[in-house]
């Protein structure tokens, strides 16, 4: 057993034993197929659980079934839905080990993908489009101006935060939140200089997150980019336990301390600009998933990180459920919900665990 | 506009419901106006307009000379103002760059006797805007247009408030005869309306201001619900307990509309504001399979006759025709 790992196993978890890692594993995996299958089914609109499934056996086998559905019933669970559904997994687990990642790396259990400005930065460029219009930016769309927010965020944070090349951890969290409350002042103020209330509204709608945009058509680019990244990310676990114990025992453990929290910065970054280009800011999820896995496995990343990737996307499927159907037809902005169910889920984790 | 969405955000609820004429004294004039009574010696001769509408119903009752100071208007550029009203506009010293009334110190300063907006956004003093009390105390009385209240009278507000209204402005400003008289003119276009889609099948409408996801549209409560139904349409979204809300593309797709409103307020000067043509676009191919997609039967309405005001009434009759032209040949 390495340093890191004594280390990690000192903290106390809930479930410790290796059998009992692989049940949660199992449960978790169980609860991404059944949210999954529950968000397909169900919706503002009720459409039979035989249409529905009917509907994607017959997309992804042509021919298997006999259409017995009306083309809106196909056009709901087929166009809607299951992309939708599908983002949600990929944005519940980019988020969750993006945010479990960010905390190991700055030695901040308040770090999340917000924390380093880049949300804040996407925001800003999407609100300059809703408000100002496209015309105003060279006619970027939504999402593209959303991700070069974010990447200004990310390189103004770098510039800042980096001293001789290397990345200091309290500048680099100082740095985005001063960055994050400069971004907010100034969408804040285009919304407020913003002629039409109207798409005030729709920004903030947009700014508190929604999957409702999901479709097939903006599907690839979030998922080759959060699968590839998250991919990456969960066999860090390595060098994130040696970084959790300390810089120096990370360095005598041969890891090169200043490259990778870089290399970690950029690669969880790029994700969150894609996550906030596609779905808004949705908070909540990157904080406290890390966190709630840590209380189900323990502190080892080894665990962490593939617990969080599966509890952050039945997490964000659940919670996406309830934002189209709670108040249906009209719809919830995810932040509202997410808190909502996830406070108290969490809160009692905390209780179990004292 | 910004109205809904401060309304929204509003906390403060004016209480009574229904503001009615009060009997004509010998020497005060007073009118009851969103639960208080407006009392004054003699007409208002230094009025204040906010969002557009408010403007337009003053300009209805020909009292452009007792107007000192008005809002911006840019939606849809020179189009966008009601028929010879643009010259009486230019005329008008301009006091916001915006929609809203000007902040509280120049909204003070401008020492007016009367105010009339629609909504309370350009009152909230958490905007930097002189209160309805700040106003009155400084001698120029808010007169809210619609009964726009507060959220929840904003949700119950009717096209038959736009009479009462300009029942109150006839005796504010002691001209009572020009109020009946364009309020005969109204209501006999309402009623013409009326008498020629009676009886004809109710053409399916969903009324949106854009989106792809969630779709933002008029629910059941409110004044754009009332408009579809008096231009012989029926809100697809009338289930729902919403004037403007986030409504699923689920519930869009379902709905299968025969016909698209399409809130119209692009600002003339090129910034801001989406086209009602991309706006279309967006909700058509959400609702790809319904009627309004394959006949792609749209109608921009402009934004301020969604609001309270003389013009929603002239907005209904061009609904009618749009969804009933066989009715008016």
């Amino acid at each position: 057993m390495t340093v890191a790992q004594k280390a990690a196993s000192q903290r106390v978890s809930v479930f410790r034993r290796r059998s009992t890692f692989g049940l949660v594993l199992g449960l978790l995996a169980a609860a991404v197929v059944f949210s999954t299958w529950l968000a397909v089914s169900i919706g503002a609109v009720q459409v039979g659980l035989a249409e529905c499934w009917g509907i994607v056996a017959n997309r992804l086998f042509p021919g298997s079934v006999t259409p017995f559905w009306t083309p809106v019933q196909e056009q709901i669970v087929w166009d809607f839905r299951l992309p939708r559904a599908l983002l949600a997994l990929l944005v519940g687990a980019g988020l969750s080990v993006v945010g479990a990642v960010l905390q190991a790396l700055v030695r901040n259990p308040l770090a999340d993908p917000f924390l380093l400005g880049i949300s804040s930065g996407a925001s800003l460029g999407a609100v300059a489009v809703f408000v100002l219009g496209a015309s105003a930016l060279g006619g970027l769309s939504l999402s593209a101006a959303a991700f070069g927010g974010a990447l200004l965020a990310l390189v103004l944070v770098y510039v800042l935060a980096q001293r001789g090349g290397r990345l200091i951890p309290s500048r680099l969290v100082l740095a985005g939140v001063a960055l994050h409350f400069l971004f907010q002042a100034i969408y804040s103020y285009i919304l407020q200089q913003a002629q039409s209330g109207r798409a005030a509204q729709q920004v903030l709608f947009w700014l508190l997150g929604s999957l409702g945009g999901a479709r097939w058509e903006m599907l690839p680019i979030p998922a080759i980019v959060l699968g590839a990244g998250v991919a990456y990310l969960l066999v860090q676990h390595r060098p994130l336990n040696a970084l959790a114990a300390g810089e120096d025992t990370a360095t005598s453990l041969g890891v090169n301390v200043g490259a990778f929290r870089l290399q970690m910065f950029v690669l969880t970054s790029l994700p969150v600009g894609v996550m906030v280009a596609t779905s808004g800011a949705i908070a909540f999820v990157g904080l406290m998933v890390p966190h709630a896995a840590r209380l189900l496995v323990g502190a080892d990343h080894r665990r962490v990180l593939p617990v969080s990737a599966l509890l952050g996307a039945a997490f964000l499927q659940l919670v996406d459920i309830a934002a189209r159907t709670v108040d249906a037809p009209q719809e919830l902005a995810l932040t509202i919900v997410t808190a909502v169910f996830g406070a108290p889920f969490f809160l009692w984790l905390l209780r179990r665990r004292a | 506009m910004r109205r809904l969405l401060v309304l929204a955000l509003l906390l403060t609820a004016c209480g009574q419901t229904t503001p009615a004429a009060a009997p004509v004294e010998q020497k005060a004039i007073t009118v009851q106006n969103c639960g208080r009574t407006l009392t004054f010696d003699q007409p208002p001769a230094k009025v204040v307009t906010g969002y557009q509408p408010s403007l337009e119903t003053l300009l209805a009752l020909g009292l452009q000379d007792k107007i000192v100071g008005r809002t911006a208007f840019e939606e849809n550029g020179p189009d966008g103002f009601l028929p010879g009203q643009k010259a009486f506009y230019d005329a008008i010293p301009q006091i916001s760059e915006t929609i809203m009334l000007p902040q509280k110190e120049v909204m003070l300063a401008q020492g007016a006797d009367f105010v009339i907006d629609n909504g309370q956004s350009s009152f909230d003093p958490a905007g930097g805007y002189a209160t309805v009390d700040e106003l009155q105390t400084a001698g120029a009385p808010v007169f809210v247009l619609g009964n726009w209240c507060s959220p929840e009278e904003t949700l119950k507000s009717t096209v038959e408030q736009t009479f009462i209204d300009l029942r109150n402005l006839g005796i504010v400003f002691g001209v009572q005869d020009r109020a009946e008289k364009l309020i005969a003119d109204l209501q006999a276009q309402l009623a013409d309306v009326e008498k020629r889609v009676a009886g004809r099948p109710k053409v399916k409408v969903l009324a949106t201001d854009g989106g792809t996801g969630p779709v933002t549209a008029y629910g059941g409560a409110g004044l754009m619900n009332q408009m579809i139904a008096k231009a012989g349409g029926e809100n697809v979204l009338a289930a729902t307990q919403a004037d403007y809300s986030e409504f699923s593309v689920e519930q869009v797709a379902a709905a299968n509309p025969e016909a698209l409103l399409v809130i119209d307020y692009v600002v003339y000067d090129g910034k801001a504001a989406p086209t009602a043509d991309k706006k279309a676009a967006d909700v058509l191919g959400v609702a790809k399979n319904s009627p309004a997609a394959t006949e792609k039967r749209v109608l921009p309405i402009p934004a301020a006759a969604a609001h309270p005001g003389y013009r929603n009434i002239l907005a209904i009759v061009e609904m009618a025709k749009f969804l009933h032209p066989d009715a008016f040949v």
